[in-house]
């Protein structure tokens, strides 16, 4: 009698198994992605927040001459429009791409003169958006501002990436390379 | 200017759990070979995905929850490896079978797939679950294709006893893999 495949005995022992367990409800998902975030984001003020402390405590005569500061940060935002890749991430990729910084249904958006656009992600780390200016690296743009960057297209199913829900599905991504907006 | 066509991440999401749950639950578990572990991972592969869930066409949405499944499967391993080796050193093993345990029909894939590394698991699934040739899986684990071709031979070195096992090669080539889809 001949032997199985390791395939079929593969698919035979996931359809067992998935039809044994439990199914994560989507109430459960989306639960603890509102809880990580919210954690994630505190953890970030709570470590700011610290630092303040030691730098105050460091420097007594700072700290009088300061007075007493707020007593609890609210945690950041999310990044708003802004997408973002993580910061030990380095991109290789060299073509460029140029046009108007633009804000599209609370996505930030890059249109060239040809009507092509693209959702820049900028390296997280060294680029914020305060809710008028994008600062990358020290050079500040406004809305409207001509904007080129270094890198490449990607993969909408990067799993890396942090891009707004407010982005259109069918938008093509650009990863803007460190250093290469100008 | 771009147009908005995008569904919400849950709706996304939500239906791809509602058609696929069992079918992404049964992959994930032939990664952790326990299904409490199975169904954290998928879990946690949902919530790593929900940001973007509304930006995936729906077809492909179902790959990368897989992917994002294996990326944090990789990962935990990693980590997992120095938390045990630190365990054997306090003098106990970190898992215990509960009286609860799933313990599948097909106990004989499921033993001998425990007795690989999870790399080299990880490995055997994309190649013979996912159908995958030895360069995306390179890709995807984050070794090099000599390093899959090794993993897989040695997997079928261990598994020829239990499965088909092509003509009794032994060779890793890529295109003469040992074992049989």
């Amino acid at each position: 009698m001949p032997q199985e495949t390791l395939g079929s005995a593969l698919d035979a022992l996931a359809t067992e198994a998935g039809a044994a367990g439990r199914i994560p409800s989507l109430g459960t998902v989306t639960t603890t992605a509102r809880r990580r975030r919210w954690v994630a984001t505190g953890a970030v003020a709570a470590a700011g927040v610290a630092a303040a402390g030691v730098a105050v405590a460091w420097w007594p005569a700072a700290g009088e001459a300061q007075g007493p500061g707020p007593a609890t940060e609210a945690p950041p935002t999310a990044t708003g429009p802004l997408s973002l890749y993580p910061a030990e991430r380095d991109i290789t990729m060299d073509a460029l791409f140029w046009g108007t910084l633009q804000l599209a249904d609370g996505c930030l958006v890059v249109v060239d003169e040809y009507g092509r656009a693209v959702v820049p992600v900028f390296k997280a780390g060294v680029t914020t958006w305060d809710g008028e200016v994008l600062t990358r690296a020290g050079e500040r743009y406004e809305l409207g501002d001509e904007i080129s960057m270094g890198g490449g297209t990607s993969s909408a199913s990067d799993p890396d990436l942090v891009v707004p829900e407010s982005c259109p599905a069918d938008a093509e991504v650009w990863l803007a390379a460190e250093g290469s907006t100008g | 200017m771009v147009t908005r066509s995008r569904r919400t991440a849950a709706e996304a999401l939500g239906a791809l759990v509602d058609h696929r749950g069992p079918a992404l639950l049964g992959y994930t578990y032939l990664l952790t070979l326990d299904l409490p572990d199975a169904e954290d991972l998928l879990q946690d592969a949902l919530v790593k995905v929900l940001p973007r869930a509304g930006w995936v066409a729906p077809v492909a949405l179902e790959a990368y929850v897989r992917r994002a499944a294996l990326t944090l499967f990789i990962d935990r391993s990693r980590r997992m490896r120095r938390y045990e080796a630190l365990a054997v050193l306090r003098g106990g093993r970190t898992h215990h079978r509960g009286p609860d345990e799933f313990v599948p029909a097909r106990v004989d894939v499921s033993v001998a797939l425990r007795d690989l590394p999870p790399r080299q698991r990880a490995c055997v699934v994309l190649r013979y679950f996912d159908d995958l040739p030895v360069r995306d899986i390179a890709e995807r684990v984050g070794v090099g294709e000599g390093t899959v071709k090794r993993y897989l031979h040695l997997a079928a070195r261990r598994l020829a006893g239990t499965f088909d096992v092509e003509g009794g090669s032994s060779s890793a080539d890529d295109t003469t893999v040992v074992l049989e889809r």
